[in-house]
């Protein structure tokens, strides 16, 4: 491996020899499908598949970002990589990823605590070869430590696949069911009338979640309140490249649907990747005009806002900065009366097109909350290969594409 | 004070309520100023012809956001109207009384909206904003208050909660109502049981006292995205009917 300065995403990643074989191995998860109309156009939620680098690599996907309470005095966080694992994506993080809970403590949109995960190389758990362990550490950084890369002190050690835990803290990366729910078709319909000028509420009449019964990989987080802070913080999750040279933000997450709703505007895919390289102190400057441009355009299509233009500045008020909000040590709750973290059986998508219309708006499909555990992981067991029968893999977007 | 009604055929209660708010700000020979301290306006208009019914409702927005707003109380019918009395309107600490001493008798079937406007600065509503209210006396000497929709919405099927609600006063509601909102949300409430109750006690909070806060500085609607003062064209109620049962 050489240690050479990389600014561009695709020669980053392929530098390694490492990443390449995990590449090379992850091949064997992807059968050959008929593509539906919707694969083919690369139609995906929340944030899965959101960047270049993402679509290319989905180990560096942040997909959902979730905050809750958890035991006596803890807090839980998880965020979920690898969409579609098991059936389209290998369940190995990259070596040399970063991934990140982030926790702005007084509204600056920078980060003052953070835990930060790295792991090493992977390992066959089984004869199959299609199940990896890895061994990971968790950073806990406090300051100015918080924003850079892998500083800050180690807290835990662990290995995927099962819970790790020392006397406060405990952490869960494995294999889990994707708990995020919605209608990739209607969305796309729903975008494509927008396009065109048009409100179509009607767009979710299938309520078909594209999500079902699929497995996503979670990395699940509880730690005692007072490591991350007292009162209301303001989280994101990040995924970054880190290693050969200077931490390269490839993914954030802050509210769900943010790119594939508000910043979908025109198709500006360079609004997207933006989204994802910066920090949210950054929000306000660069994503507060388009969010309020697709806002008010969509609430004048659907005739649903007395003033438009005000009904957009109140949404980017939400918005910006994009990070969720949590009042630490509450039941979370992320719903149409607020933001207050988020818990597995929140249906943000019904949320967030209620707040991108102006309309009460729901798309039919519900998270399965029958998977949701009471205990950490919280996550409940991933679906089985016979739950997953039918369940068309996810095909990997084109890598030049 | 009576209005032909060729213009106000209307064929939504959008646009008929759109169509008030315009002719409600018309001042000269519309307006009636009872007494103007501050300058500020109060008018009121009545036989207004709409195709529908609604309840009466108070909608505070700026009709220029950087000097003036209006206050605008819109009775659900002429006959509604007729049996006000002693209307007072409260933005923050400050009270309005509306006299009712000019009154056309005769109204016909048709009328179904009546409005009582208040037109004043922004800089009325102080740095933060303020909470607007209304209150009156029918002429069977029944108390009525009005504040936000979603209240409005609460207790549309709620007849115990609606009296000990127009019993008491905003700076009374959360010793006097947080219990039954409480026992008629938890009644209500679907979620998880382990954040039902936080989930009840943050919409009792978004609930009580009940008033329309409104801060010029901010942006203005009762959308979904955020409830800062109340505009006709909202559609507020079926925001708050959303929002209540969407908890």
């Amino acid at each position: 491996m050489v240690a050479t300065p990389v600014t561009e995403p695709a020669k980053l990643r392929l530098r390694c020899s490492t990443v390449c074989e995990i590449s090379v191995r992850s091949q064997c998860f992807q059968p050959a499908v008929d593509k539906t109309d919707l694969e083919k156009e690369g139609i995906f939620m929340s944030h899965h598949f959101d960047t270049k680098l993402a679509k290319e690599d989905p180990s560096l996907n942040v997909c959902d970002l979730y905050l809750f309470q958890g035991s006596a005095d803890r807090t839980v966080m998880a965020m979920t990589v690898n969409p579609d694992v098991g059936l389209s994506a290998s369940d190995i993080l990259h070596t040399e990823g970063l991934y990140a809970f982030r926790f702005d403590k007084n509204e600056d949109g920078t980060e003052e605590v953070a835990f930060k995960f790295r792991f090493s190389e992977p390992r066959h758990a089984d004869s199959s070869g299609h199940v990896h362990v890895q061994k990971f550490k968790v950073h806990h950084a406090e300051g100015r430590d918080a924003k850079r890369a892998d500083s800050g002190k180690v807290v835990l050690e662990g290995e995927t696949g099962t819970i790790s835990s020392s006397s406060e803290i405990k952490a869960f990366v494995g294999t889990a069911p994707d708990m995020f729910a919605g209608d990739a078709v209607g969305l796309h319909a729903f975008l494509a009338a927008f396009r065109e000028k048009r409100y179509d509420g009607d767009a979710f009449k299938t309520s078909r979640n594209f999500f079902a019964r699929r497995n996503i990989t979670a990395i699940v987080l509880e730690v005692p309140n007072h490591m991350i802070a007292k009162g209301t913080v303001r989280a994101w999750a990040t995924a970054s490249l880190y290693g050969h040279a200077p931490e390269m933000q490839v993914s954030r997450w802050g509210l769900p649907l943010i790119t594939h709703i508000f910043l979908s505007n025109e198709g500006d895919p360079s609004l997207i990747e933006k989204f994802n390289a910066t920090n949210p102190s950054q929000d306000k400057e660069l994503f507060a005009p388009p969010i309020s441009e697709f806002v008010a355009k969509m609430t004048t299509y659907a005739n649903s806002a007395a003033n438009p233009v005000e009904y957009g500045k109140q949404v980017i008020a939400r918005f910006c900065p994009t990070t969720l909000p949590y009042e630490i040590g509450t039941p979370a709750g992320f719903d149409h009366a607020g933001f207050n973290g988020r818990s597995l059986g929140d249906d943000v998508m019904d949320v967030m097109l209620t707040l991108a219309s102006n309309k009460a708006l729901g798309d039919g499909a519900e998270p399965d909350r029958t998977r949701i555990k009471q205990e950490f992981p919280y996550f409940g067991d991933p679906y089985t290969t016979e739950e997953q029968k039918g369940v068309v893999p996810v095909p990997r977007p084109n890598k030049k594409s | 004070m009576r209005r032909e009604s060729g213009p106000l055929e209307l064929t939504t209660r959008r646009e008929a309520l759109r169509n008030i708010f315009s002719l409600a700000i018309l001042p000269a020979a519309l307006v009636r100023n009872r007494w103007s301290p501050w300058s500020e306006k109060v008018t009121t208009q009545e036989d207004l012809k709409g195709t529908e019914a609604s309840p009466t409702g108070l909608f505070v927005f700026h009709t220029d956001p950087e000097q003036s707003s209006v206050v605008l109380l819109l009775c659900s019918s002429t006959p509604e109207m007729s049996r006000m009395r002693e209307l007072r309107i409260h933005v923050g600490p400050r009270t309005w009384d509306v006299p009712f001493s000019e009154r056309t008798s005769e109204r016909s079937e048709a009328t179904i909206q009546s409005s009582v406007s208040l037109n004043c600065a922004n800089n009325l509503f102080g740095a933060h904003g303020a909470g607007v209210w209304a209150e009156w006396k029918t002429t069977a000497g029944e108390r009525r208050r009005v504040g936000s929709p979603l209240f409005q919405t609460l207790i549309e099927a709620e007849p115990e909660l609606a009296a000990s609600y127009h019993a008491c006063a905003p700076a009374d509601d959360v010793e006097v109502l947080k219990k039954p909102v409480t026992q008629v949300l938890a009644r209500h409430e679907r979620s998880d049981p382990r954040v039902r109750d936080y989930r009840i006690q943050r919409l009792v909070d978004l609930l009580l006292p009940d008033v329309i806060h409104f801060n010029p500085k901010l942006p203005v609607g009762f959308t979904f995205a955020a409830q800062n003062g109340c505009h006709p064209g909202d559609g507020a109620r079926e925001i708050a009917a959303s929002l209540l049962d969407r908890l």
